[in-house]
């Protein structure tokens, strides 16, 4: 007899953090990604100049 | 004493501008007529409801004719870049904002009085036995109001979507002058001595005092480039 | 090497965050579900309020902090400065709708309304209504090297609304009552009830220096790509001349 409120206002609270802090992980790689792309090119362009 | 005469020259330079078109005060005071139009059709105040309702209809107009003007203010210097003319010279900010914001006062308050006058004659109210404590309520209110959306309109100036942000910025910061406003207009409209609704004037007079310093203080902060 | 050594501390200290948030919020749950007693007259759904009333004191303060970081972002112009201010205002935001979310969840089966304009309930959307507009003018402000001061002049100005808005709201309602829910926090917790509630806010407290600082790292490393973005056109500059 578990009381739907209760599960529901839980279930929705974690889901906001869990939303938030997933959305944080994956504008990190995003963000990891370009700064490894951009380091590969300056190094290249530095070694050929 | 130079402040005052920069004050002067915004505010008589933001006069001719609008004067040369009138296209803002004009879209200012039809808006507000609509905004008295429509609500006939959402509450059609029988002649007991009317004193119940009215003070928030007019609130209701007053905010949205604000919204437009206050987006005048700082779409037209936008336009131009005389932005950045205005934050190079050697000016006291604070004397720009004030000067904006005399501006806007003068343009809501015409709007005002046009939306006064047409609520007065589709809703057969008369406000003349009450117009000195009326004028000085509204006038209050739209102060508080104008002191908040002369900054926002100039924080909004540099977004896009800048009419969509200042509503967005505006009406949670203006929400104690719409609570206040409102009270007071309705206690002042119903005759009531002024004991009655004097807290609610103080809150007005406080959010004012409070606004006007804060904005003053951070307007610099809005101009520099 | 010093870098690396900085990155290395800073990447351990966030791992025993983590550690530290996960089992205090496990302590948490286990006091919210199993320890506090059922309450007499709501039942089992009163247990929203461990996760609800926090959630709102974390999402004030995460604006308290929004502003004093936007007066020292405007005082000392330090990005570090700005960065807490952002990362507050996204944290806080996140709080303040979990407050918005639980709070009609508990009140519906309760007192049978989902919602009422009172004082607390209406300054907390307001509170709401200030993180969602800090958060659009951060993202639509034309010259991203202004925004961080125009939204500092933003927050400060509704962190000093805040309070007018919570009176005046007070006033208005001696004079239009309407239902209360949730009559007073204190009013009538048991001693059980106070140390979960209280140990509820410590575990929220540390999710939410957990989040703040990944938005900070996010921030930094932001700040870095900008930083090469600038060196890769200087570079591509000097091989066009050279």
């Amino acid at each position: 007899m578990v009381n739907h409120y209760l599960v529901g206002a839980f279930s929705l609270a974690w889901l906001a953090f869990g939303v938030y802090a997933w959305s944080l992980s994956r504008r990190q790689e995003r963000l990891k990604q370009e700064l490894d792309e951009l380091k590969k090119r300056l190094e290249s362009s530095g070694s050929a100049a | 004493m130079r402040n005052l005469k920069i004050i002067w020259a915004i505010f008589a330079k933001d006069l001719r501008l609008e004067w040369r078109h009138r296209e803002t005060l004009a879209s200012m005071c039809v808006f507000g007529l609509l905004v008295v139009f429509i609500f006939n059709f959402a509450f059609e105040p029988a002649r007991e409801e009317t004193l119940r309702l009215l003070p928030g209809l007019l609130w209701i107009a007053f905010a949205f004719a604000g919204i437009l003007g206050f987006n005048r203010a700082f779409a037209a210097e936008r336009e131009n870049s005389s932005l950045e003319g205005l934050t190079l010279a050697p000016v006291d900010p604070g004397a720009i904002y004030v000067g904006k914001l005399l501006a806007n006062l003068l343009f809501l308050g015409i709007a005002e009085a046009v939306i006064v006058f047409a609520a007065s004659l589709w809703y057969n109210f008369s406000f003349l036995p009450v117009l000195g404590r009326f004028v000085l309520v509204v006038f209050l209110g739209t102060l508080g109001y104008a002191a908040v959306g002369t900054v926002f309109g100039a924080v909004s100036a540099n977004t896009r979507m800048r009419e969509v942000m200042l509503p967005v910025l505006q009406f949670p910061v203006a929400v104690p002058i719409f609570i206040g406003a409102i009270e007071a207009t309705t206690g002042v409209l119903r005759g009531e001595p002024l004991s009655v609704y004097a807290g609610w004037v103080n809150l007005l007079a406080g959010f004012c005092v409070v606004f006007l310093v804060l904005s003053y203080l951070l307007f610099e902060y809005v101009l520099e480039e | 090497m010093a870098d690396r050594l900085k990155i290395m501390t800073q990447k351990f200290s966030q791992s025993i965050l983590l550690i530290i948030t996960t089992a205090w919020l496990l302590v948490a749950t286990y006091l919210i579900f199993l320890y506090a007693p059922q309450e007499m007259t709501m039942g089992e759904v009163q247990r929203i309020f461990y996760i609800h009333v926090p959630a709102a004191w974390t999402a004030f303060l995460a604006y308290f902090i929004l502003f004093g970081a936007s007066v020292a972002y405007l005082w000392k112009r330090s990005p570090g400065a700005d960065a807490l201010a952002q990362a507050c205002g996204e944290v806080g935001f996140t709080f303040c709708t979990v407050v918005l979310v639980t709070g009609p969840l508990w009140a519906k089966p309760v007192w049978g309304i989902w919602w009422t304009w009172d004082a607390r309930l209406t300054s907390t959307f307001v509170l709401w209504l200030l993180f969602v507009s800090y958060l659009m003018l951060r993202s639509y402000v034309l010259n991203p090297g202004r925004a961080a001061t125009l939204a500092a002049v933003v927050a400060i100005m509704g962190f000093v609304d805040v309070p007018i808005v919570y009176m005046s709201i007070r006033w208005w309602r001696t004079q239009h009552p309407q239902p209360v829910i949730a009559g007073g926090e204190g009013s009538g917790l048991d001693a059980s009830m106070w140390v979960t509630l209280l140990v509820s806010w410590g575990a929220l407290l540390c999710l939410y220096a957990f989040l703040v600082r990944e938005r900070l790292a996010l921030a930094a490393r932001q700040r870095e790509l900008s930083a090469l973005r600038r060196e890769w056109s200087a570079t591509a500059a000097k091989e066009e001349r050279g």
